[in-house]
């Protein structure tokens, strides 16, 4: 049932997201302090795959799904949708973007408003959209979207308010929620980290066959780089509003190329790891987003940087089919300045931060 | 207040209330005996102002010639220095005086519902100009103020007040409900309603307006009261129409005529008790609003008192164990959240033991009682938790093992932080936002070690400071001068500060990053290493668990339902739990096979069925498992499970 | 320092708004009532007095800008117009002599006040679910009464039947006000009663939020983890509780002093204090509009004194605004 097109359901090219610090100081001042939350973020979704974006918090990987699904202004940077530009914050336009660009969120407790009930939240949609003609029509469709998402019988949840039900119930609803409008594209922020372990993977699972079944173009994000091997076919790594490495998710994973990516796997939890003595990887944390630091964001805690990772932002460098990097240990350019320095390639590396 | 902070706060059974018993919790604020009271209170004057005068039909202006009577069976309150009924003139004045008051109260409202709901959702420069204009209306004191507009008035009737009062009356709610539209609109659910494509309009009338529907009455009520009183006030200084009869009106009218001083408490008391009893009326159901808004509010009284006392049990129950390596023992431990019949067992006869210097993993989802325990352990359950049988036993060195349970408060509180120290889930909420972490290192060190001079105990700070790796310079930075991780460290040095036996960490990294948890994962172990004190380490991550923990115990629905060593676990689980729970977590290498986790929801402990606990999610249940509760019992050496399936039958099945 | 500063931006800001208020008012008023009064005054006034007012009201030819360019330099001068009920006394004078009474009355009882509102409030929320709760309809019942009104009854039984203290007035009237004995202890006499009214009355408005505070605060985890260090209960409900759960109490000190200011002003007029609350009185009963703004004037530059003070303590209590960012 894939449909891999050729036009890719959903590409972003060179996003970036500024937050202003202070309003009324920026205006008093001319220019005042921003956040740099996302920087020259671009990627690409296609239909019937599930993409996963992995990040600590604070890496901007949620800012990204908010300016994919239209909630924030891009400061700079193009989302277009089937080949076709978006640039729509509100009205019409901005109906149709989301009509076809949908997301779910974190916490399904938070999601879902605790005055209206789950019939209500599953009807706005269609009735936002125009989808449903008549209360028959509406009703009807509300059934099957729970359905859609295991959640039977039906007509047990249509009356319940939010707080009746637990937050895997609840999180599929947002799930049918988002589905109502029958989007391209679903946007998925964390959509199990706030679950209750022994059902994530149903939950995952569910929204594995969804991809399949709808031919959705899905954005995975979350911190757990396990879970993104498990699920998505692509994955990227983003560090302080940057995508630094990205890939095919089991290439990434056995592979990585980027210091901050080995980082990352080598401290997410693992069983196969127990009894082996506990060693201080680095101390670090990530740079404020005020002032990033120069160069290369990841530089001040990197075992392996150079004096140009302090001054210049490294490109992209492509190290396999699908598989690249943005740093400069790859990098055609340095590569004679490298060649005595530690070439974390995965074997070298991993013996050095596991 | 935040649900979530509220759900933090109360341990686990509360988070997930089952359908009927929130929605009675949800209104119990607004059906206590203070609400109820109130309500009852303000329908009597609602009813008098809109009855009164039809029944008692005495014109309160007519003048007769009973002067200055006291209350009598033809004037019940008596009349005035004219002879007018001052009963008649009160109940008029109950009609007017509520007049103004809801119709002042309206207005405001809806200038503050209009200038809040603005400021709180557009943002940015409409709402720096809203709150400020809110603000300066709320710092410009309102009585002068409405002097001086009424003084200007061309006419000063009921009406005309009223809008005048509500001219100054409407910021103290436009700010708070600024504040609270600021804060919904930061839920999930506003920016799901818009990814929905809801309109701006719609999002406010019909997303945000319903979640503030407490907050608007909350501010309504306040500002009927403080309108009676500001009318009241303007009336007495004569400021309003006094030929109408209002409360304020009648006093103005008593007062200039020397009703007090002539004895005729009669004319004086009436209207003021009036206003004072309607104000009463209305803070009391404001309380009823309080506790509905903050549930924290809600006293506890039954639970409160029983707290304080000790677990009643027959007989003082003996340590089982006699072996020395042993410092901490929980025996038979059960905790109740409420009263019974209707308690919920958060934690269900749990036994544990904890050896000198182990990692004692504690796993388990929500509803599992692991952080009831973790609670009941440190004896720092709230009502309505409540220890209700069982025994804590911790081993001193080389003495007599001592029940946490029945220690005296004095002797709690030297045995706490000493022997078993506790680190938190949320670093932030854990440290005092207004002390220094010097202040707060070394106030337990001043507690538990008087004899150290303010040297020695500096000197101890710096020196826990820099074993967790926190620079000795933020020994008198803030809490909020710290980052996420430095915060934990912080609270880890400051557990470690008089050097305890035992430190329970109640999921101390789950709110961290994966690489600052690593961090601070292997600061942990490290230490454990150079310093031997034991650990009880409560989290819903398994997967870490084996990888940092000696022995684990698993919990469900009150119990522990496998327990044995981190290594046998991980390679031969023996409960279908267990072996679900493993499979739940994704892993970074080997085959990618496709994993189901454990069908079905955590359980709601207000609806534990007889028989195994888990038995609704199993798949491998067979028929006793719906009748019998399974025993945690051996299967190999230091290997328990709690599963009839690896269990010889039980004696109504016959033999095995 | 940004945190002060801003909030001293805001208290110009907000005296200016009230100056602005000051002047628009008699002249925005619907059905003209500048016109009207003045054709009221004509013939009562001494022509310096209704020259005066013509100006007040903007009814001269001037432009409203010109207007208002006077009217703010007057004022910077400290020039509030002439008074008509001590005519021709200005404002700035009659305000001057009974400012002091006022500022030194309500601001003991507003701290006092205060100090045993919040020290209630603290011990309320501690022993929640104990008898201390009934500290809570009682003090709400006290706090709905009319300041006046209470004064009134407390005057009547305290004075009036007891003959405990005296009837009114700020001191006794045969002596000279100076800083003798005789005197201070005369206006201590005469200023137990108004401010025991203003006490009892604004009491609630401490102790309810400080009650709610504490519970709340409570059941933070600092809070807790507080008590599982083994500290004394002392030091947990003042240093961890306490001390966090005032801070709303600082902060929303604004509104409730607008409350207390408000109720304090006529609870002067009840017991002839010669405060400012009677000038107030004063110029209502005589129509005295050049003494009624004035007196608004100076209650909210005082009002925003005391709030700035408030700030002050703030900052000195909560850290995080000291913050450089």
């Amino acid at each position: 049932m894939t449909v891999s097109s050729e036009t890719p359901a959903l590409e972003a090219h060179g996003l970036v997201k500024h937050f202003p610090v202070h309003r009324i100081r920026q205006r008093l001042r001319g220019r005042g302090e921003v956040v740099h939350a996302v920087d020259d973020v671009s990627l690409t979704l296609r239909s019937g795959e599930v993409t996963a974006l992995v990040g600590e918090s604070g890496s901007g990987k949620s800012t990204v799904a908010r300016l994919l699904a239209g909630l924030y202004p891009l400061t700079d940077g193009t989302i277009s949708i089937g080949g076709a530009t978006v640039r729509a914050t509100r009205g019409r336009l901005f109906r149709e973007h989301v009509r076809r660009v949908q997301m779910v969120f974190q916490d399904p407790f938070g999601s879902l408003n605790p005055v209206h009930t789950i019939a209500y939240h599953l009807r706005r949609p269609l009735k936002v959209h125009g989808l449903a003609k008549n209360r028959a029509a509406t009703r009807a469709a509300t059934v099957e979207l729970l359905e859609q998402v295991n959640l039977t019988p039906a007509e047990q949840y249509l009356a319940k308010y939010p707080h009746e039900l637990s937050g895997g119930q609840l999180q599929r609803i947002a799930i049918a929620r988002a589905l109502a409008a029958e989007p391209k594209v679903l946007l998925a922020d964390e959509p199990v980290s706030m679950l209750d372990v022994s059902i994530r993977l149903g939950l995952l699972n569910l929204l594995a066959g969804l991809v399949k079944s709808l031919g959705l173009a899905m954005l995975y994000i979350t911190h757990d780089i396990a879970s993104a091997r498990y699920f998505a076919t692509t994955t990227l790594v983003m560090y302080a509003g940057r995508v630094i490495e990205g890939g095919p998710s089991e290439e990434l994973v056995q592979r990585p190329a980027h210091p901050y990516t080995q980082l990352l796997l080598a401290s997410a939890p693992d069983p196969d790891r127990a009894g082996r003595d506990p060693e201080l990887l680095d101390a670090g944390e990530p740079p404020s987003l005020v002032n990033p630091p120069e160069g290369c964001r990841f530089h001040p805690r990197c075992p392996h940087a150079m004096d140009i990772c302090r001054t210049e932002a490294p490109g992209t460098t492509e190290l396999r089919p699908g598989h690249w990097t943005r740093c400069w240990l790859y990098s055609a350019d340095t590569e004679a300045d490298t060649a005595q320095a530690p070439r974390p390639s995965s074997a070298a590396s991993k013996e050095h931060l596991t | 207040m935040s649900a979530e902070a509220i759900a933090d706060a109360v341990p686990e059974p509360a988070a997930q209330p089952s359908p009927k018993a929130s929605t009675r919790s949800r209104f119990a604020g607004l059906r206590s005996a203070k609400t109820m009271t109130g309500l009852v209170m303000f329908g009597v004057f609602v009813l008098a102002g809109a009855f009164g005068p039809v029944f008692w039909r005495k014109d309160p202006s007519a003048l007769s010639n009973d002067i200055l009577q006291p209350p009598s069976s033809a004037h019940w309150f008596g009349t005035t220095q004219t002879g007018q009924d001052i009963l008649a003139q009160v109940l008029v004045g109950t009609r007017v005086s509520l007049l103004v008051g809801v119709t002042a109260a309206v207005l405001a409202t809806v200038l503050s519902l209009l200038v809040g709901l603005t400021a709180g959702y557009v943002g940015g420069l409409t709402d720096e100009l809203f709150s400020a204009l809110a603000n300066v209306f709320l710092v410009i004191p309102a009585l002068p103020l409405v002097v001086v507009l009424a003084g200007y008035l061309p006419t000063r009737g009921s009406l005309t007040v009223a809008v005048v009062i509500s001219l100054t009356g409407w910021s103290w709610g436009a700010r708070i409900l600024r504040a609270q539209t600021l804060s919904i609109r930061r839920r999930d659910f506003i920016e799901a309603a818009r990814a929905t494509g809801e309109r701006p309009i719609r999002i406010i009338l019909f997303e945000i307006l319903p979640n503030e529907f407490a907050i608007v009455a909350s501010s309504f009520l306040f500002t009927i009261v403080f309108a009676i009183l500001t009318q009241a006030g303007l009336a007495f200084l004569g400021l309003s129409d006094v030929t109408t009869w209002s409360w304020g009106g009648i006093l103005y009218w008593a007062q200039n005529n020397q009703a007090l001083q002539s004895g005729a408490w009669w004319w004086f008391v009436p209207p003021g008790l009036c206003i004072a009893l309607i104000g009463m009326a209305l803070a009391l159901i404001n309380f009823g609003i309080d506790e509905f808004v903050n549930p924290r509010l809600r006293v506890q009284k039954l639970a409160a008192k029983r707290a304080r006392q000790m677990p009643v049990t027959k007989s003082e129950p003996r340590p089982a164990s006699r072996r020395t390596d042993v410092v901490l023992e929980v025996t038979d431990l059960h905790v109740n959240y409420g009263e019974e019949p209707s308690a919920v067992k958060a934690v269900d006869g749990v036994d544990l033991v904890l050896r000198r210097g182990e990692v004692l993993g504690i796993a388990g989802e929500s509803g599992s009682g692991k952080s009831t325990l973790a609670y009941a352990i440190t004896r720092l359950l709230r009502p309505p938790g409540e220890v209700v049988s069982g025994s804590i036993h911790y081993w001193p060195r080389g003495e007599e093992p001592v029940d946490v349970l029945r220690m005296s408060p004095d002797e709690l509180r030297a045995f706490r932080w000493a022997e078993l120290a506790i680190v938190f889930q949320s670093a932030m909420n854990s440290l005092n936002p207004v002390l220094t972490l010097r202040v707060q290192m070394a106030d337990s060190l001043t507690a538990h070690r008087p004899g150290m001079s303010t040297q020695q105990r500096d000197a101890r700070v710096v020196e826990v400071m820099t074993m967790v790796g926190l620079p000795a310079d933020r020994a008198d930075a803030y809490p909020h001068e710290l980052s996420g991780g430095m915060r934990q460290r912080a609270l880890i040095a400051m557990a470690l500060v008089l050097e305890p036996d035992v430190l329970v960490l109640d999921e101390p990294t789950t709110a961290l990053d994966v690489v600052v948890q690593r961090q601070i994962l292997n600061q942990i172990m490290a230490l454990r290493e150079q310093l031997g004190f034991a650990v009880v380490f409560i989290t819903h991550d398994l997967s870490l668990l084996i990888e940092v923990a000696d022995r684990i115990a698993i919990m469900y629905a009150g119990r522990v339902i496998e327990t044995g060593s981190a290594s046998e676990l991980y390679r031969s689980p023996q409960h279908p739990y267990s072996d679900g729970l493993l499979h739940s977590f994704p892993h970074l290498h080997g085959p990618r096979k496709v994993l189901t986790g454990i069908p079905g929801t955590p359980p709601d402990l207000r609806f534990i069925a007889p028989g195994c606990p888990f038995q609704p999610r199993c798949s491998k249940a067979i028929a006793s498992c719906t009748t019998t509760m399974p025993l945690l019992l051996a299967t190999t050496k230091g290997h328990q499970v709690a599963c009839l399936l690896t269990q010889p039958r039980s004696d109504d099945d016959g033999q095995l | 320092m940004r945190y002060l500063a801003r909030r001293f931006a805001f208290y110009l800001i907000t005296a200016w708004a009230a100056l602005t208020l000051n002047f628009l008012i008699p002249r925005l008023m619907p059905g003209d009532p500048a016109q009207a009064l003045l054709s009221r005054f004509r013939g009562r006034l001494d022509p310096r007095a209704t020259e005066a007012l013509t100006a007040m009201f903007g009814l001269n030819d001037e432009s409203m800008w010109s207007q208002y360019r006077t009217y703010l330099a007057d004022l910077s001068k400290g020039d509030f117009g002439l008074s008509f009920t001590f005519f021709p006394t200005p404002v700035s004078t009659v305000i001057m002599d009974s400012l002091w009474w006022t500022i030194v009355l309500v601001g003991i009882a507003t701290v006092v006040s205060f100090v045993i509102g919040t020290l209630l409030g603290i011990i309320a929320g501690w022993k929640r679910g104990s008898r201390w709760d009934h500290l809570l309809p009682v003090t709400t019942f006290f706090s709905s009464i009319p300041y006046f009104w209470f004064g009134l009854i407390v005057l009547f039984v305290l004075s009036g039947e007891l003959r405990l203290f005296p009837l009114s007035g700020g001191y006794s009237s045969w002596l000279s006000v100076d800083f003798s004995w005789a005197f201070l202890s005369s206006a201590f006499k005469h200023a137990i009663l108004p401010g025991l009214t203003i006490v009892i009355a604004s009491i609630a408005g401490w102790l309810i939020p400080m009650r709610n505070m504490m519970v709340t605060t409570m059941s933070d985890d600092y809070v807790v983890l507080a008590e599982a260090k083994g500290l004394s209960p002392r030091r947990v409900m003042l240093n961890y509780a306490a001390r966090n759960a005032i801070l709303p109490s600082v902060a929303t000190f604004t509104m409730s002093l607008g409350f207390v200011v408000g109720g304090a002003v006529l609870t002067e007029i009840v017991f002839g204090y010669p405060g400012i609350g009677n000038n107030l009185y004063q110029a209502v009963i005589n129509e005295d509009f050049p003494l009624m703004q004035g007196i608004f004037l100076i209650i909210t530059f005082v009002v925003l004194l005391a709030n700035f003070l408030a700030d002050l303590v703030y900052v000195w209590l909560d850290p995080r605004t000291r913050v450089e960012a």
